[in-house]
């Protein structure tokens, strides 16, 4: 063998006696935190899949395109309405829907629409300002939020994220767009997860209080910076991978779905929602 | 800064999303011309970047956080062309699986946070890089101004896709539909937290992690920053000119204590005796009495902007006459900005062609 | 001189060792996502001890690290660090957290996802500059650092430009500047040349000479024999089988 056993120099051969004073560094743990949950919502992707309810599994089996498009037509409806009556019938059915799905559900649906609710009201207070119809028009838009970012979520809830763009492709959005949305999807996570193993491999080793010329914009700097890295070379990689597999820029869309029963049944419920915003 | 659905009406989304298809087409037009080959992943690669930039906790004084939204970052180290499209398809998915921003609102988002902000801090750092390059500090100052300019002029933008909606739309009695407040309150509400905390996230939150890139791995910058280098080794370095900058500046800087002061009075205004004289001139005998009387107390009585309610109303035209109306003054409303930002990027061009004719 | 301070150090560590293990897991259950990836794990890690876990892919080992290292709390038993309860109530005070973040150190099975610093001087400087260590001793323990893991010449270069066996040398560099009591290392020669992967044996057999505690994760029985190590075998159904077993590998083929 070349070499020896190494030599150690004497300060790592001592064991260290060190007194931290102590200071938090809450930023990077938000951020672990933050990147975790974003990480655990892109890896279940929906989550009704692993536990919906009943109407959940059943929205799950209408077919994505489908599933879009009744969403933004639902949400429009409830943009348009100015029926104290239809609004509070979304609002049931937006509330029946999240009453009836497990914790887990509830938190990825309910709290960020009542989070988006919550700044409407917060904002209908200053509107008091300008009288009475503006606090009321935001008290409006308040629950019009409300129902809005639950039936949004909801759809990002049952159906799984792989669905959403195949949708997409159905739309007829064009090839280029769809795979852009893919790649998209696909590395968030990667890059989550890089981002999150940085983080902590900052707070791991943040075991003091920040020395002149360490800052914590640099340490964060340096996270977003070889995210950026990491997502370069991805890309490179990811470009170099499709040649080699004789990739000649079209991008493979996967077969349009027939219109099946549960479709028509959807598309019944949806159209009967936009006739009754018509009439209301 | 993501406008939730609700706060803008329909019309005003249509719009906005019309708006910004050839934005989205000139982008991915130009990215493809840039790179030199295929380079289809590169986008949705950034957008996942951009989106996670977006989630990121950025400390603030005083032991709070905040997010920036990155798109000056993407601009700088890209281009604007990549970076419009990194930033749409971020805030795409965020709408569709976060429920952050709207999904009718998304072309408005879009507007504000795919075009307007890397587009505005690309111009701004390329004029401000191209004088300050040789200095140590150049590139950060720039970089810091060209997000804090960015996402003032997005949220200004934001303030006034808010403000216009109880001008439009209201209801028969007057009532806002949609977001209720005025110029006179949107734009400083948006623009004084904008310029005092966000700006500077998003410009600290720039510099900090351009500077990281280009002293780690400056060959991965494709953006304004590289094709400056590019020429300052051919000896032709650009200089772009200031004066939009400064113009930008300053009129962001004095856009908020005048929005307090005046803009909502005189859009009523205006408004009010637009309305009563078109009125008059349609000839419509219902209104006229009451305008031809005593226009003040008409012009008092009428909440600000709904003149073309009314106006539609008596003339009897449907949903769809109204919508074609409110439509039509949002292309105009748009045409006007369009405009405004044309000449601005007139001024540039012609002052770098002084740059470069004093240069040879 | 060094070797006298050694001999100390081994002494009061045997000493220390029949009171309290360094590390002590009992019974400790973890969960992620419904499946349960440590299951009742009960092991021990004594001072100046060098221990390997080995284990198919997806047994639990890295879990078991970070569980190690507070990134992970127990769903359910104790975990003893130098006979004190690690929860969530003694990672609360910053300046405990901080004591114990120093005392362990952690090196990733991913150095990419470890290192974040504009330049390889300041990666290892990032954790004893915090320590508050004067000017002189702090430039020293860096250039040490730097030293024994040969990428002193590498200091102003970008981690991006490293090879990957560079990278993992300074991830390791990074860690052991701060001189935690214990090691925690996922795969350390992972995809090392022998080159890299000598200085890393090296410097374990080193370490672990001068009293302090090693423990790895690896898939390589030599490794496991060259640095005389002890080995703790997982298995796939996530139990421990601390007894050293016949042949790992005929044991995860047997399972099948």
């Amino acid at each position: 063998m070349l070499m020896a056993i190494a030599e150690l120099p004497s300060w790592l051969a001592a064991e260290e006696r060190y007194e931290p004073v102590g200071a938090r560094h809450r930023v990077m743990q938000k951020n672990v935190l933050h990147l975790a949950s974003l990480l655990e919502r892109v890896r279940l992707g929906g989550g009704a899949h692993e536990g919906g309810s009943m109407v959940d599994r059943a929205l799950s089996c209408v077919s994505a395109p489908v599933r879009l498009v009744g969403m933004f037509v639902c949400v429009l409806c409830v943009c348009l309405t100015q029926s104290p009556l239809y609004l509070m019938l979304m609002a049931a059915i937006a509330l029946v829907l999240v009453a009836v799905r497990p914790v887990r559900g509830l938190r990825a649906t309910f709290v960020p629409a009542l989070g988006a609710a919550g700044l409407a009201v917060v904002l209908a207070l200053p509107a008091l300002l300008l009288g009475a119809s503006a606090t009321g028009a935001m008290l409006k838009i308040a629950l019009k939020t409300f129902i809005n970012v639950s039936l949004v979520l909801g759809v990002s809830w049952t159906l799984t994220w792989s669905r959403m763009s195949s949708a997409l492709k159905m739309l007829h959005l064009p090839d280029e767009v769809i795979f852009t949305f893919d790649m998209a999807l696909k590395h968030i996570e990667v890059l989550g997860r890089t981002a999150h193993d940085l983080c902590e491999s900052v707070m791991l080793r943040s075991v003091g209080s920040a020395p002149a010329g360490f800052s914590r914009t640099d340490s964060l700097a340096g996270i977003m910076g070889m995210t950026f890295i990491k997502a370069m070379e991805c890309s490179r990689a990811m470009d170099e991978a499709m040649l080699c597999r004789g990739f000649a820029g079209a991008y493979p869309a996967p077969a349009r779905a027939g219109f099946g029963w549960r479709d028509a049944v959807y598309a019944a419920v949806v159209a009967l929602l936009v006739v009754l915003c018509a009439v209301l | 800064m993501h406008i939730p659905d609700n706060y803008l009406s329909p019309q005003t989304d249509v719009v906005m999303a019309v708006a910004m298809v050839p934005v989205w087409v000139h982008c991915i037009k130009k990215v493809r011309a840039t790179l030199d080959r295929e380079h289809m992943a590169f986008l949705g690669i950034c957008a996942a970047f951009s989106f996670l930039l977006m989630m990121f906790n950025v400390p603030l004084p005083g032991g709070t956080t905040g997010h920036a939204v990155g798109g000056a970052l993407i601009a700088l180290l890209l281009g604007p062309e990549a970076a419009a499209i990194a930033v749409s398809v971020a805030l795409a998915l965020q709408a569709l699986l976060f429920g952050d921003g709207g999904v009718l609102s998304f072309g408005a988002n879009c507007f504000n946070m795919a075009f307007v902000l890397p587009f505005v801090a690309a111009i701004v750092f390329g004029a401000l890089n191209s004088r300050l390059h040789d200095k140590s500090w150049g590139t950060s100052v720039s970089a810091v101004v060209s997000g804090w300019v960015g996402l003032c002029l997005a949220a200004l933008c934001a303030a006034i896709e808010f403000g216009i909606q109880p001008m439009l739309f209201t209801n028969v009695s007057g009532a806002p539909l949609y977001c209720p407040f005025p110029l006179s309150v949107a734009i400083p509400a948006m623009l004084i937290p904008h310029m005092l905390v966000a700006g500077v996230i998003e410009g600290v939150a720039t510099a900090a992690i351009y500077g990281f890139i280009k002293k780690t791995a400056p060959s991965i910058i494709v953006g304004p920053e590289a094709v400056d280098g590019q020429l300052a080794a051919d000896g032709t370095a650009k200089k772009n000119s200031l004066i939009p900058t400064l113009i930008l500046v300053a009129v962001l800087v004095l856009a908020t204590p005048l929005g307090l002061l005046a803009t909502g009075d005189a859009w009523g205004e205006w408004d009010a005796e637009g309305a009563a004289t078109a009125v008059q001139e349609a000839g419509d005998d219902s209104l006229q009495a009451s305008v031809g009387l005593d226009a003040p107390t008409f012009a008092d009585a009428l909440p600000t902007g709904d003149y073309l309610q009314v106006y539609s109303e008596e003339q009897g035209l449907g949903f769809a006459g109204q919508a074609a109306m409110y439509i039509l003054s949002g292309v105009i409303g748009v045409a006007v900005l369009t405009i405004a930002f044309r000449l601005v990027s007139l001024t540039v061009k012609e002052s770098g062609a002084h740059g470069n004719s004093r240069a040879a | 001189m060094a070797n006298d301070t050694n001999n100390a150090m081994g002494a009061s560590g045997a000493a220390g060792a029949e009171i309290t293990p360094l590390i002590e897991f009992r019974d400790v259950v973890f969960s992620y996502a419904g499946h349960t990836v440590v299951d009742s794990v009960s092991l021990q890690v004594n001072r100046g001890e060098l221990v390997a876990l080995l284990g198919p892919n997806g047994c639990g080992k890295t879990t078991i690290m970070r569980l190690i290292n507070g990134l992970e709390l127990a769903d359910a038993g104790t975990y003893l660090f130098d006979g004190h309860v690690v929860d969530a109530a003694y990672l609360k005070d910053s300046a405990t957290a901080q004591r114990f973040h120093q005392r362990v150190g952690f090196v990733f099975q991913s150095a990419d996802a470890q290192l974040f610093c504009a330049t390889v001087g300041e990666e290892v400087a990032f954790g004893p500059a915090q320590m508050g260590l004067p000017a002189d001793e702090l430039e020293r323990r860096v250039r040490d650092a730097m030293g024994l893991f040969q990428v002193a010449d590498l200091a102003d270069a970008s981690p991006y430009q490293l090879s990957g066996g560079q990278k993992k040398r300074v991830a390791l560099a990074a860690v052991v500047s701060m001189n935690p009591d214990i090691l925690i290392l996922d795969e350390p020669t992972n995809g090392l040349d022998e080159d890299s992967c000598d200085i890393v044996v090296n410097f374990l057999l080193a370490y672990v000479a001068a009293g302090k505690t090693v423990l790895m994760s690896t898939h390589h029985q030599d490794l496991v024999r060259r640095l005389g190590a002890r080995a703790i075998y997982i298995d796939r159904y996530h139990h421990v089988v601390e007894a050293p077993s016949p042949s790992y590998g005929t044991e995860s083929g047997a399972a099948e």
